[in-house]
């Protein structure tokens, strides 16, 4: 029964049951069961607490996993070395945080049930900031240094992680200049609340999710204005069409 | 083979040296002229050779250009090569940190005028205040590994140092290094000489420790069209250069060949993981003239 049921599926479209899900998590060039994945989600989980993100954390992890220095290398292949920035391994732990987090986010969400509100999944990449909420400034300052890690790395991830968040929300979406201009809102107030975060010294960091929401309530309230801008001068728009038309018509 | 290998190790003689290009220049002549095109035949350049005859024949370029070999970069170059090398050895960033236990093991491959190899060592002192890592700087050319043990003895450093070895191997075999005995195998500027790349591919990953990297600077194919145009027109004046500056012709014209020959960068990317690598992948240096090519030993 349940074969012939797989195959009546086949006759319509190419099922994604049937295909083997990508065992890595894009845009990391290794897959989970690789020896970069390991060390680095070692580093993150036991070390970055402590030692914040430098190359301490990673060697503590690599020498606790019984590697040498030289799986620093191939840790930090994929980026180019930066005058102003830190060393390939550590901007590629950066990045490894920045993806991870991002799936978490997203990881439990079952698209059959009703889906979370933007604030929840906006408030739970918060709360994954947690156990590093010291290091974020530090963080910060390699995301934001401009170079290519900026261009190729840190800017595309924060909008991933926007766009995760609306897509993954039942937030209402728009197929019109609005897609950006509200992705663009909800990332300038991811960073903002983060660069709260890492200056906040309330317990269990309760100011910054309050800053948070009021943040996001601000982009909610940005987008009422923007669309009822849209609405007036639509409307006045087609008024003066129709005022022109109406005068030409007289004669 | 190895006894004119040898031998031309012996030839520091410019007349000696003359002679041995001449001999190379007519047996590229003659094999290319031959019909014989079987599966024992390789490259040589643009030239169809067979495959025993290859290793002596680039033998014979490189012992030519082994005392002019760094004037001659600079000036085919303009100088780009010491960017590009400067760039190999920050993105590698390889040396023991300081809170490690173990020190690293590298080998430089093909890299008998040192530069690699001696960088590396400054890059892991000045980095990590790492003096215990060992070098192996190995080369198929004595003449070329002569260069390198007289820039130590020069810079005096590196020179009669316990940490750093040089050896006469050749790189498809490396008879002499262990298996799993290495953490960092480099090659730069060197593989596309190989009379069989995925040989020497083979053997980087069986020196390899698990962990260990493998990293490749080599030249690659333009991927823009105007770039592409004005390096067209360089590779042809760069044989006359060779023959004002060094006065070689022909080993000038073997490099710019062996440059169009070698596999563009995704299939290199292909043989590196058909090795057995992991995690392969490249950068492209200044629009594709050069790649940086690495894989992971698991």
């Amino acid at each position: 029964m349940i074969k012939l049921g797989a195959l009546a599926r086949r006759f319509y479209h190419p099922s994604a049951k049937e295909y083997a899900v990508a065992k890595n998590l894009v845009p990391l060039a290794y897959s989970k069961d690789s020896l970069q994945y390991k060390v680095l989600d070692h580093a993150l989980k036991n070390n970055v607490p402590e030692y914040g993100f430098n190359e301490r954390a990673i060697v503590a992890s690599l020498t606790s996993l019984g590697h040498g220095s030289s799986v620093l290398s191939a840790i930090g292949a994929s980026n180019s070395p930066a005058f102003f920035n830190a060393s390939p391994a550590v901007l590629e732990l950066a990045k490894f945080h920045l993806v991870q987090k991002r799936y978490a986010v997203v990881d439990n969400i079952d698209r059959e049930q009703p889906l979370p509100s933007l604030e929840t999944l906006f408030l739970r990449r918060l709360d994954l900031n947690k156990p590093i909420a010291r290091h974020l400034s530090q963080l910060l300052s390699y995301l934001s240094i401009p170079g290519d890690f900026l261009v190729s790395s840190a800017l595309p991830e924060l909008h991933r992680l926007s766009d995760d968040m609306v897509f993954f929300s039942h937030e209402p979406d728009s197929h019109d200049f609005a897609w950006y201009s509200k992705r663009l809102a909800i990332s300038c107030a991811y960073v903002s609340s983060e660069l709260f975060m890492a200056q906040d010294k309330s317990p269990d960091y309760h100011e910054t999710f309050e800053f948070a929401r009021e943040k996001l309530h601000r982009v909610t309230q940005l987008g009422e204005y923007y669309n009822n801008t849209e609405e007036y001068l639509w409307y006045t728009l087609l008024m003066s069409i129709n005022l022109v038309k109406s005068q030409l018509a007289r004669g | 083979m190895k006894r004119n290998v040898f031998k031309a190790a012996m030839c520091c003689d410019a007349r000696m040296l003359a002679s041995n290009r001449l001999a190379t220049t007519q047996a590229v002549r003659l094999l290319s002229s031959s019909p014989r095109l079987l599966d024992d035949t390789t490259h040589f350049g643009s030239k169809t050779v067979l495959k025993n005859e290859k290793e002596k024949l680039v033998g014979g370029v490189f012992s030519s250009v082994a005392a002019k070999y760094d004037i001659m970069n600079d000036v085919m170059s303009l100088g780009i090569h010491r960017l590009w090398k400067d760039h190999f050895i920050n993105k590698l960033d390889a040396g023991k940190r300081p809170n490690s236990k173990e020190p690293l093991h590298f080998i430089d491959v093909a890299g008998g005028s040192g530069d690699i190899a001696f960088g590396l060592l400054d890059h892991a002192e000045t980095k990590f205040h790492d003096k215990e890592s060992t070098m192996h700087v190995v080369d198929i050319n004595p003449d070329m590994l002569k260069e390198g043990e007289k820039r130590a003895m020069n810079q005096g450093k590196y020179f009669n140092d316990p940490r750093v070895k040089f050896l006469v191997q050749n790189g498809e075999t490396l008879d002499q290094i262990e298996s799993n005995s290495k953490d960092v195998y480099t090659v730069s500027f060197g593989i596309r000489n190989f009379t069989d790349i995925q040989a020497g591919l083979n053997t980087a990953y069986r020196v390899l420790k698990p962990g260990g990297i493998f990293f490749c600077l080599e030249f690659s194919k333009v991927d823009n069209a105007i770039v592409d145009t004005i390096y067209q027109q360089w590779s042809k004046v760069l044989p006359v250069m060779g023959s004002i500056v060094a006065n070689d012709y022909d080993s000038y014209e073997y490099l710019v060949e062996s440059i169009q020959r070698f596999p563009e960068p995704d299939q290199f990317q292909a043989m590196i993981e058909k090795a057995g690598f992991e995690s392969a992948g490249y950068e492209r240096l200044s629009f594709g003239v050069c790649a940086i090519h690495w894989g992971i030993k698991v």
